[in-house]
């Protein structure tokens, strides 16, 4: 099979991976980047919750999304919804009712695959800030070319010219669907296809997200 | 028996336990059959007691911890104090030492105290009182003057632990020149401590900052350790044959000595170098035939 | 376990997840239906005439109201030939207290960036089709859909809602007149609009992580968060998967959605058809 992506990358392969964690100073932060897309998340919290917003049986969950130019639209409310009901099934947050847990996102990078980025990048921030969490998600991206071949982790460019695009985020335990958003004309199969290869890409990032945390736990940071 | 690290869990990992009965600390979590691990950290275990040693920086109030608080309000008869946690803590008039009604603490918005957490429920906002179980103010109380840095929990907890060790070299070390420092460490991240002058707060101040990143810390805390035993065979040695030399090691990564002439600090200089890969004995051996170098 | 007695609405106000698992367990919901079993879905095209093109859809207790208006307007710059549709979904404090008046709150928000993503991503309607004159005029479709009664899966009353209103629209033959610079348009010559595909959504909810339920009610909502909706079209292709929530779906569950919401583009594709022959006659 030939080589012909942008960026000579094959076509299942992620973009290079960095993770920084503690990067703002916040209770939890993370910076995490897909080659060129890179998102910052801080997290504030369990801190106090206004009276208004308060749940008496678990934490409420406050999610922010900026976009890299210009002021949030419907577009950044979508991906906020997201992450929140994502983070809802994944967090415990019947461990701290009465509190809020603030998540931050800004994009600092955009090249495509941002909502995933900023999936990982909120997990990241959230073992930074020693949330208590049942598991983690990661997210990868995918898109589906006119001639039917799946490109994961596609740039900006990549998803100009492709007319479906996907987004899977799993947890790590069971590599169970935690949230999918996937926009074109495409076949069951081809869904599954994709499905499939973002499952093997998605252990790629736990991977990395693995070794990160290593590092950082023994070099005391 | 010590607690021993067995691997770096993520949030999610299970963990497989083979007795039945078992105890769990922070971190883990049990579901059904299986024990999950809800933070990132390294795995500790002692017989059939596991927990999970992970950083953070916002404090969850825990029963018993020793914490830092600023008075923020009044409310009836209670202080309300900022402990850094997600709800202000409770600091009732009568929860100090010889109280009475009469008899009340003066204590102003703004002012630190050292307090312990007597109450601490997810559904109540945490208490805390300025005395021990047998009603003595035993070190709690009002933290006078002073200055207060925050700092990760991880790290409070590590110097909570070293504490009497660190602060008996400090004392003989210090008091020897004259210099006095009091210092208060609070698990919620707070550490507190106050000296007379200005100059000295600065360097404490640097010391604990600098302390808090550094990797080769166990290292420096062997090298503590190991000072007097250095200094003694030294001393023997060295003023036989009329060099002198003065050592002062601290904890924040930093060494300090003098010798009367460049030569012999050189020496000294790369000794010290040299033995910063070394294990124990071999870093004593190489001290004790220092002398031959000089 | 304490043996009290409790008014089955008591039960339900106190423990509104063991309520609903009560049902489940001997497989019907509260509402009587079966768990694959869709609400009864009407849909009524062309009742408001002051809009070119409008319907109006109920599942169960959910309305939703689509209208249409077409106007004129200058093309961008960068594509001269493109005309605009723009789908705006409004949940007023009318349809349901939850909402509170004001700005469109993020659920609203959230619904019209999705009917957005899949108009533009499955290219429903060719915006160059909406072109009257290249370069000055092009039609502008506003979409606005209205909730009118809240109960659950408003997001697939919307849709369909949408594409029946969109089927529905007649624009009359426009003309511009350059000298004058001015559109002329004669009501005498209706042209419907030319769409590419009819998408049609089933959306699931998993409670418990084992029970799969079709089209879920406003109560069944606020406790089974795992929420799964499908668009297929009439080829069987599918334009949107959309899921959020929970930790318990596998490709299992979704093939089964898939197949169920195949079966549903039947099931609304005739009533729609029932629907357009009715108004034909008229």
């Amino acid at each position: 099979m030939s080589l012909n992506r942008v960026d000579k990358r094959k076509f299942t392969e992620i973009r290079p991976i960095s993770i920084e964690q503690n990067y703002v100073n916040k209770d939890g932060s993370a910076l995490f980047k897909f080659g060129d897309s890179a998102v910052l998340c801080s997290i504030n919290g369990p801190t106090e919750v206004k009276v208004r917003d308060e749940k008496l049986d678990k934490a409420t969950i406050d999610v922010l999304f900026k976009p890299w130019i210009g002021s949030p639209g419907t577009n950044e409310k979508t991906h906020e919804l997201v992450l929140r009901s994502t983070l809802e099934s994944i967090i415990q947050a019947n461990l701290h009712p009465r509190t809020l847990i603030q998540v931050v996102c800004q994009v600092l990078m955009d090249d495509g695959s941002i909502l995933a980025t900023a999936i990982n990048a909120t997990t990241m921030a959230l073992i930074n800030a020693g949330i208590s969490m049942r598991d983690i998600a990661v997210a990868v991206s995918c898109v589906i070319c006119k001639d039917g071949t799946i490109l994961i982790d596609p740039k900006e460019q990549e998803i100009e010219e492709n007319q479906s695009f996907h987004t899977f985020a799993f947890n790590k335990v069971s590599l169970n669907l935690l949230f999918c958003e996937s926009f074109g004309v495409f076949t069951e199969k081809q869904y599954f296809d994709c499905y499939e290869l973002s499952k093997t890409a998605a252990q790629e990032v736990i991977n990395e997200i693995h070794n990160a945390i290593k590092y950082n736990i023994t070099n005391g940071r | 028996m010590e607690f021993r690290s067995v691997r770096t869990v993520l949030p999610g990992d299970l963990v497989s336990v083979e007795a039945s009965d078992i105890i769990l600390g922070p971190g883990l979590m049990q579901n059904e059959e299986s024990i999950i691990c809800t933070k990132a950290g390294v795995l500790m275990k002692k017989e059939n007691s596991w927990f999970i040693d992970s950083d953070q920086k916002r404090y969850i109030p825990a029963t018993g911890e020793n914490v830092v608080g600023r008075i923020i309000g009044k409310v009836g008869e209670v202080y309300r104090v900022d402990i850094g946690s997600a709800h202000q803590a409770l600091l009732p008039f009568l929860a100090f030492e010889n109280a009475t009604k009469k008899n009340r603490p003066a204590l102003n918005i703004g002012d630190l105290v050292y307090a312990r957490i007597s109450l601490a429920n997810r559904d109540i906002d945490p208490e805390i009182q300025c005395t021990n179980l047998d009603n003595k103010a035993d070190g709690f109380g009002e933290l006078k003057k002073g200055f207060m840095l925050k700092c990760s929990l991880r790290y409070c907890r590590r110097l909570f632990s070293l504490k009497t060790q660190i602060m008996e070299s400090l004392d003989k070390k210090l008091t020897q020149k004259g210099i006095e420092i009091e210092v208060a460490i609070g698990l919620n991240g707070r550490i507190w401590f106050c000296t007379e002058k200005v100059k000295h707060a600065i360097v404490f101040y640097n010391a604990l900052k600098e302390a808090e990143t550094m990797s080769d810390a166990e290292l420096l805390e062997i090298l503590f350790s190991l000072k007097t035993q250095i200094m003694e065979s030294l001393d023997k040695k060295l003023t036989q044959k009329g060099i002198e030399i003065e050592v002062a090691i601290g904890l924040n990564g930093r060494i300090w000595f003098c010798t009367e002439k460049v030569k012999h600090a050189i020496v000294f200089y790369n000794a010290l170098k040299e033995a910063e890969t070394m294990s124990d004995a071999e870093l004593l051996e190489m001290f004790k035939n220092l002398d031959r170098k000089f | 376990m304490s043996t009290q007695t409790y008014e089955a609405e008591t039960f339900r106000k106190l423990q509104p997840q063991e309520y609903l698992r009560k049902f489940l367990l001997k497989e019907v919901r509260p509402d009587g239906r079966e768990l694959k079993q869709f609400r009864q879905t009407t849909v009524n095209l062309g009742c408001i005439s002051t809009t070119n093109g409008s319907s109006l859809v109920r599942i169960g207790n959910t309305t939703v109201v689509c209208g249409i208006k077409a106007e004129v307007s200058v093309p961008k710059q960068t594509s001269t030939k493109e005309g605009y549709l723009v789908p705006n979904v409004e949940l007023s404090p009318m349809c349901s207290p939850k909402f509170k008046p004001g700005p469109p709150s993020e659920h609203a928000q959230v619904l019209s960036e999705n009917i957005n993503r899949l108009l533009k991503s499955a290219s429903i309607l060719d915006l160059n089709t909406l072109c009257i004159h290249e370069g000055s005029a092009v039609w502008v479709l506003y979409a606005d859909i209205v909730c009118v009664n809240y109960d659950g899966n408003v997001f697939d009353a919307c849709v369909i809602g949408l594409i029946t209103a969109l089927s529905n629209v007649k624009l009359p033959k426009a003309t511009f007149a350059e000298e004058e610079g001015l559109v002329k348009a004669t009501e005498e010559l209706l042209i419907p609009l030319n769409l590419s595909r009819l998408p049609y959504p089933a959306t699931f909810s998993i409670f418990d992580g084992q029970y799969l339920l079709v089209d879920p009610t406003e109560v069944e909502e606020s406790v089974a968060h795992e929420v799964i909706t499908i668009i297929c079209d009439e080829a069987g292709q599918i334009c949107t998967v959309w899921k959020v929530g929970g930790i318990s779906c596998t490709p299992k569950h979704l093939e089964k959605c898939i197949s169920i919401a195949r079966e549903r583009y039947i099931e609304i594709a005739a009533i729609v058809e029932n629907e357009e022959k009715s108004n034909n006659l008229i």
